[in-house]
């Protein structure tokens, strides 16, 4: 039983019309796990939650909850989750404990469970008031109160920092540590690289629908070989870089360029390159984070991400 | 919990609170007393021809116009109850936190239904209230005639709700839901009005489309003989053609099959789109 993955995603596919949202997405989400699901706006991480909520229906491909995999067994499995998709969704003319009642209700859980939840996100004086009324940091915590309602195995989380002021942020990274302190596994969707990086241990970076990568923060980081090259014209070391077969990326940054490369061999890339006419003044092995790695994965489509970078 | 009684909770704890609701159901009580009071003044100073102001006569000086308009009102509600599920993601979020798409849908139903009796209630009670100040000697409840008014004010009740239940859940949101119904209402009747003009058969046809149909169901003539004679009586005098109806049971069948088709079109939509 201990070895079902909580989640497990095959072939999931949707598309909606012309756009290809979320493309032949297969991921597994180990019990305990903090499984960050990383991709810039737009590469299908909110249609892929949809997808295991019940919400969207796949155009193909499947998945399983607890192990279940038909329709009957995802909904007996989403007694065991709490979730949140993208905006807090609340019903704005009711107060924040009525909308937690309905919530309560749907889960099968009692009124003192609501007043629980509503004292850990720092609520219990505002419940009465009107949904409207509160503000973006109120909303999202009243979503994680909604979500921890039925004290789920499961807590997928949807960008669950998007908005918020860095007090805020702090205080949903407090609350999803100790989710996870309590042996909850957590899926965790999110633009925002440092988020991921401080919480999860496992992630997978998606772009333009499809998984790019995936596996522990440290795997990701460290599979790929980069070499930090510095020279005098860089136009024409990328140039020359064009026909080395080796390279599989170049990247200009403010330290230098930075290389990709499918093997370990920095002397072979010198040799090339000293061939080429080209000398460099520091060739060094590049020691890559995660921020690296996503946004090497992910090149190309996002303006969002090279703002977080900086 | 039954799976009834969750599904019953959740839909009163989301319409206590809605003013909106409460407004129009107001609103419609409202206009009911309005119409009725006339006609209890006029009975309580002893007046007027006509049958008299007490049950079981009373029926047909409570269920006219505008309290016909019912029927709209709570299509207009049911669209408030339902359409903004959709806006506010609160239809996704409930889906989210376990109820199936299917069960959603049922709850819906569930609202409509006691909606639905807030609306017929609302005119009985009036009548019942009317007919104990009234002055008048006071009969029994109803006879055939009233029974079969009453019954065809709830199958209108009925069917327009059944409209507003199928735009809240195919257009998803109020205003526009609200303001596709108003104008089908009046295509309808434009097409009709037009159509009559050149094509009696097609006119007949016509006639059973939902609005007409509505009409039908609201009109006195449909179910009191004497006032079907007394409206003749004044075409024939003008050279209008006369009124003529189908039988109650074609009529009853007719709405009661729009009201199954509008709840499983809803279904099925609800059903298959994403939330
Ligand atoms: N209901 C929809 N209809 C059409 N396109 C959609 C719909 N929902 C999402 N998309 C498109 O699918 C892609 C993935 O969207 P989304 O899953 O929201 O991405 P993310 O959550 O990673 O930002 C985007 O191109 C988006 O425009
Ligand atoms: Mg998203």
């Amino acid at each position: 039983m201990t070895d079902t993955p909580v989640v497990r995603t095959l072939d999931l596919t949707k598309r909606f019309r012309e756009v290809l949202a979320v493309d032949q997405v297969s991921i597994s989400v180990e019990r305990g796990q903090v499984f960050g699901f990383l991709g810039p706006n737009g590469s299908g991480k909110t249609t892929t939650i949809g997808m295991l909520m019940g919400i969207i229906t796949p155009t193909r491909g499947g998945f399983s909850l607890f192990g279940a995999s038909d329709a009957k067994g995802h909904l007996a499995a989403r007694a065991r989750v709490g979730a949140t998709l993208e905006t807090p969704n609340f019903y704005p003319y009711m107060s924040g404990r009525d909308n937690l009642k309905v919530a309560a209700t749907i889960k099968g859980v009692g009124n003192d469970r609501i007043n629980e939840c509503l004292e850990i996100v720092g609520l219990a004086g505002r419940g009465r008031h009107r949904f409207r009324t509160y503000s973006l940091g109120m909303k999202q915590r009243l979503a994680l109160a909604a979500t921890m309602l039925n004290d789920p195995e499961l807590v997928i989380l949807d960008e669950p920092a998007n908005g918020l002021d860095p007090q805020g942020m702090k205080e949903v990274r407090d609350i999803i540590r100790i989710l996870a302190d309590r042996g909850k596994t957590i899926f965790l969707s999110s633009h925002l690289l440092w988020e991921v990086e401080r919480m999860c241990t496992h992630v997978a970076i998606v772009r333009k629908g499809r998984v790019v990568k995936s596996g522990t923060v440290a795997e990701i980081v460290s599979e790929q070989v980069k070499a930090l090259v510095r020279v005098q014209d860089p136009g024409a070391l990328e140039a020359a870089l064009a026909d080395y077969p080796e390279a599989t990326g170049v990247q200009a940054t403010d330290e230098g360029t930075v290389v990709t490369l499918a093997s370990d061999d920095l002397g072979a890339l010198n040799r090339y390159l000293a061939g080429h006419g080209i000398y460099v003044s520091h060739l060094s092995r590049h020691q890559q984070t995660l921020e690296d790695a996503f946004i090497e994965l992910t090149k190309g489509d996002f303006g969002s991400m090279t703002e977080i970078a900086s | 919990m039954s799976r009834f009684g969750k599904l019953l909770r959740i839909e009163v704890i989301k319409a206590r609170k809605r003013p909106a609701l409460w407004i129009t159901l107001g609103v419609f009580t409202f206009f009911t007393v309005v119409t009725v009071l006339p006609n209890l003044f006029r009975a309580m100073e002893g007046g007027g021809q006509g049958p008299p102001f007490a049950l079981p006569w009373i029926w047909r000086g409570v269920l006219q116009p505008p309290i016909n308009m019912g029927p709209l009102f709570l299509g207009a509600a049911m669209i408030l109850l339902f359409a903004p599920e959709f806006g506010w993601k609160t239809a996704r979020q409930n889906v989210i936190d376990g109820l199936a798409k299917e069960h959603f849908y049922v709850g819906k139903v569930i609202a409509f239904v006691l909606l639905l009796a807030a609306f017929f209630i609302v005119p009985i009670v009036t009548g019942v209230a009317a007919s104990i100040i009234s002055p008048a000697p006071t009969g029994t409840f109803a006879r055939a005639p009233e029974l079969n008014h009453i019954f065809g004010y709830g199958l209108a009740l009925a069917l327009w709700g059944t409209i507003g239940f199928l735009l809240a859940a195919v257009i998803r949101g109020s205003g526009a839901a609200m303001g596709i119904m108003l104008l089908y209402l009046l295509v309808e009747n434009m097409l009709t009005s037009v159509v009559s003009f050149w094509n009696a058969a097609l006119d007949t046809l016509l006639g059973f489309l939902p609005t007409q149909l509505f009409d039908t169901l609201t009109r006195l003539e449909f179910y009191y003989p004497d006032e079907l004679a007394r409206a003749n009586a004044m075409r024939a005098q003008n050279g209008m053609p006369l009124l003529e109806f189908p039988e109650h049971s074609v009529v009853v069948a007719f709405a009661l099959g729009y009201v199954a088709l509008f709840l499983g079109v809803a279904f099925v939509t609800m059903r298959k789109r994403d939330l």
